[in-house]
């Protein structure tokens, strides 16, 4: 293991990459962007009148329901964890866009909504209570469909909110959170037996293909989502064979899990990244969670680190050898791979050490490499004894900051710029990964530092 | 986003948005169009006077339907007393000086006018001359849209039609389509009738 033969890659590789990342986001951002113009395009071609209030109000209500269409599809496809989407766009970056797609999504579809009951309103000479009825109970089975679908959502987003208030477990919040799939799937049949532009009415050119473009948008986005998001992590389960090989409890008080499978370099896995672990155990396998990679994947065998904090990461450490695991994965560009620098600045705390043992491990010693690593007392950082071997071999700094919780990057009574501690800075990328606020000063440290912003790697176990 | 990258995707937007204004209103236009055609080839090719409304094609007991009855009950009560004294003197055996011209009397069925909202087809009852009734044969497709707006926007133009004996009546706002559509059948309906 202390031999390292892998050739140094040179800076310009990492340039190359990184253009090629930043090609990908901005093709996969403009594919979106235009599945939307494409559908509003399809709606002036039908003649979108907007002569009297009821008129542009029903156009609104049209529009913004392709919007909101395509952005629903847009955040299936973020989040079906693709692997391309994975590697290249990011998975904490395509987690925060979808969240941010569905608080946007929510409101385009109460002014879709709002819009065409007024519109019709408007239109008809039916008062809006009227025709919110109509809407509901007598325009057809599709728009009763879709509106059981609207009042869903909206009890959806109550309860998030709620339980954001009420700080919720994750598990709980999610569930609630998986009715938006009926939500969709509910508000389908109304946009192609209701929707004026695709509603297969040919009455001019553009019709039957706008009907076929909404169509192939609908299917390649749940399409790739249950492809990727079902049967990959199926097949993958079947084909990898994963199982738990050993579980070590570890004196910091953390739990290491020894997983094998068959032929798992298949699956290219690499350290930094993480995967959603599902443990086909008793009481277990209702749970997806993620974690880290705490040890560079080499051969068949993969080793995660969790820190006992609740039922379910407690019941880890009671798992049998054996247990079958469905690993969805790997996720997350936290890796060497994305390096882009001559140095490297690694700083974990809590269980943010783990992936920092992987990156560590697969780090070569062309460029200067600092370590920091962040806990109360030494005695609660895991695998300390394996980044102190690591350190030694690749010739890197490893600082210990150890004491009380500050307002900065370091502990209480400790005073020093990250240029004093590692002289590189400016010249190294920056792995980061602990807890949010913690991270969140590393980062405005090394950024005050002179590091610049490409250079800045941050893993946030996003959902 | 490179900025070069983000003029490309703005630029192709506008673009698709452009081509799909464009196809819009040149779609509105040759439908307009289309519509005038088809009064012509219907005036020449549909020349059946008296057709039983029965047989027509009624895919849909619209809301018009209901509401059609009362508004030629009120109509033929109220309009005949216009012009009036023509209609009601050659029933008399009096001198019957001048054949003035009654006009025609019958019911004509309009073409089938396309719409973007279904198909629209008129039976116009004609009186010597005048208009008594607006039925409807077709009034728009089936879906809920189409048969909202129609079934609201219909008795309207209806009674429009009756009471101004044209087909050039203001049309319903909000009922764009619909508007087109109904005067379309009307006006060639009427042109089946000669008034």
């Amino acid at each position: 293991m202390a031999i390292d033969v892998r050739i140094p890659i040179a800076t310009d590789t990492y340039e190359h990459r990184a253009e090629n990342d930043s090609a990908f986001k901005d093709t996969l951002e403009s594919v979106f962007w235009l599945s939307g113009v494409g559908a509003l395009s399809f709606l002036l071609a039908t003649g979108a009148p907007m002569g009297s209030i009821g008129d542009a109000l029903t156009t609104i209500g049209r529009a913004t329901g392709m919007v909101a269409g395509t952005m629903m599809m847009v955040q299936l496809l973020l989040i079906a964890r693709m692997p391309i989407v994975e590697k290249r766009f990011g998975h904490d970056r395509a987690a925060l866009l979808h969240g941010r797609l569905g608080r946007i999504g929510f409101i385009v579809i109460f002014i879709h909504v709002a819009a065409l009951v007024l519109g019709y309103g408007a239109r008809v000479h039916t008062g809006w209570w009227d025709q919110a009825w109509m809407f509901a109970l007598r325009f057809g089975n599709e728009m009763t469909l879709a509106t059981i679908g609207f009042w869903l959502l909206i009890a959806i987003v109550a309860t998030s909110l709620a339980a954001v208030r009420a700080r919720w477990k994750y598990e709980k919040w999610h569930a609630v959170h998986l009715l938006t799939y009926i939500t969709i799937a509910v508000s389908i049949p109304h946009q192609f037996v209701n929707g004026t532009t695709f509603n297969g009415y040919a009455f001019s050119a553009t019709d039957t293909i706008a009907r076929w473009y909404w169509a192939t948008l609908w299917t390649v986005s749940v399409g790739g989502f249950l492809v990727y998001r079902w049967l990959r992590p199926l097949w993958h389960l079947m084909r990898y064979q994963i199982t738990v090989a050993r579980v070590d409890r570890n004196s910091d008080g953390t739990i290491s899990v020894w997983m094998t499978g068959r032929s798992l370099q298949r699956l290219h896995p690499q350290a930094g990244q993480f995967f959603m672990w599902r443990f086909l155990a008793a009481g277990m396998w209702m749970e997806a969670h993620p974690f880290s990679l705490s040890r560079s994947p080499r051969g068949d065998v993969m080793r995660i680190t969790v820190k006992p904090v609740g039922d379910h990461t407690a019941a880890i450490a009671d798992l049998l050898p054996g247990t079958k695991v469905m690993a969805e994965g790997p996720l997350g560009r936290f890796t060497p791979h994305h390096r882009r620098a001559y140095g490297t600045v690694l700083a974990g705390a809590g269980s943010g050490v783990a992936p920092m043992v992987a990156i560590l491990e697969e780090l070569d010693s062309s460029g200067p490499i600092v370590v920091f690593l962040r806990a109360r007392t030494a005695s609660e950082i895991p695998h300390l004894d394996e980044v102190r071997e690591l350190v030694h071999e690749r010739g890197a700094t490893l600082y210990i900051l150890e004491g009380r919780r500050s307002q900065g990057w370091l502990p209480q009574g400790l005073d020093a710029s990250m240029t004093q501690l590692a002289p590189a800075i400016a010249a190294s990328d920056v792995y980061v990964c602990g807890p949010e606020a913690w991270a969140e000063a590393v980062l405005d440290e090394a950024r005050a530092c002179g590091a610049p912003k490409e250079h800045l790697h941050r893993e946030e176990f996003a959902w | 986003m490179k900025r070069n990258r983000a003029a490309l995707v703005t630029s192709v937007s506008t673009a698709m948005l452009g081509a799909g204004w464009a196809a819009g209103v040149v779609g509105t236009a040759v439908a307009a169009q289309d519509n005038t055609l088809t009064t012509t080839i219907g005036a020449a090719g549909t020349q059946s006077p008296s057709t039983d409304p029965s047989t027509g094609t009624l895919a849909s007991p619209s809301p018009s339907a209901g509401s059609d009855p009362s508004a030629s009950a009120s109509a033929a009560a109220t309009d005949p007393a216009a012009p009036a004294p023509a209609a009601t003197d050659p029933a008399a055996p009096a001198p019957a000086p001048a054949p003035v011209p009654a006009g025609p009397s019958g019911t004509f069925t309009s073409a089938q006018v396309q719409t973007r909202y279904g198909t629209y087809q008129v039976a116009l009852t004609v009186e010597a001359g005048t208009i008594t009734n607006v039925a409807m044969l077709q009034s728009g497709a089936s879906d809920g849209t189409s048969q909202q707006i129609a079934g609201s926007a219909l008795p309207t133009l209806q009674q429009r039609v009756l009471s101004a004996q044209t087909y050039a009546v203001q049309g319903v706002s909000g009922a764009s389509f619909t508007t087109q559509g109904f005067t379309a059948a009307v006006q060639n309906a009427m042109a089946q009738a000669s008034i």
